[in-house]
């Protein structure tokens, strides 16, 4: 598959995952390295009521993910594709 | 029993095993609430519930409250921190690597034990055949005395 590859992986709770895949199983347990983590929410603004999109991003050197998380995988989208 | 098996299935066809190694180690747990966890990780089972002490619960709103000792729930974890001196691929290696022996063992000491079930049906066969000529032998030596005799 694309082991050793840069993935994007999407998962539940509006969370994104893109990092190098070094290892995964059946249930989709990965191990990802040089993961960044986007956290999108949106908030919706009480007085004009349009929603605003905010993303956190942190980066994580090594990360053991718990497959019942991820939704999909695939290689890495260019932001706008 | 069964339970253990099952357990011991996963810890080898998963990646948990990699998690394994990561015991004793000390790193930060997340979980499926947004809490974290840091601490040493003392034990990891085959349904990935992590056991800690010393640990430090961060909740996402930032408050931080101190226990000795900590269990997740595997069903509640989301990530897991692989600290960085860890090598991946050695400790990978090293569990394969301990199944694999323990099978040979297995392996060994069953074909071992056929190999002497083996030898034992040819020896008694050997035994046999040999009886049957020496009966052969001293029926012929009686006739050969019989016909002398005449």
């Amino acid at each position: 598959m694309s082991l050793d590859e840069r993935i994007y992986v999407k998962m539940r709770n509006e969370r994104e995952l893109r990092g190098r895949l070094h290892a995964y199983d059946q249930h989709l347990n990965m191990i990802l390295g040089d993961v960044e983590e986007t956290v999108t929410t949106v908030e919706i603004d009480e007085e004009t009521y349009e929603e605003i999109y905010k993303s956190t991003k942190r980066n994580i050197p090594m990360l053991f993910v718990r497959g019942d998380g991820v939704i999909l995988v695939s290689p890495p989208m260019r932001t706008g594709t | 029993m069964a339970a253990a098996a099952r357990e011991n299935y996963y810890i080898k066809n998963t990646l948990i095993c990699l998690l394994k190694a990561v015991e004793g180690k000390v790193t930060t747990v997340e979980l499926r609430n947004e809490n974290a966890v840091t601490g040493r990780v003392d034990h990891v089972d085959g349904y990935m519930n992590i056991s800690m002490s010393n640990v430090c619960y961060k909740s996402y709103r930032g408050n931080m409250t101190n226990f000795d000792s900590f269990f997740v729930q595997g069903v509640n974890v989301r990530y897991v921190h692989i600290p960085d001196e860890i090598d991946m691929r050695k400790a990978m290696e090293k569990y394969i690597k301990l199944e694999s022996d323990a099978q040979n063992k297995v392996q060994k000491r069953i074909r071992d034990a056929a190999m002497k079930k083996i030898k034992k049906r040819q020896e008694a066969v050997l035994k046999a055949e040999k009886r049957q000529e020496e009966k052969e032998e001293t029926v012929k030596q009686s006739t050969d005395k019989v016909a002398d005799q005449t």
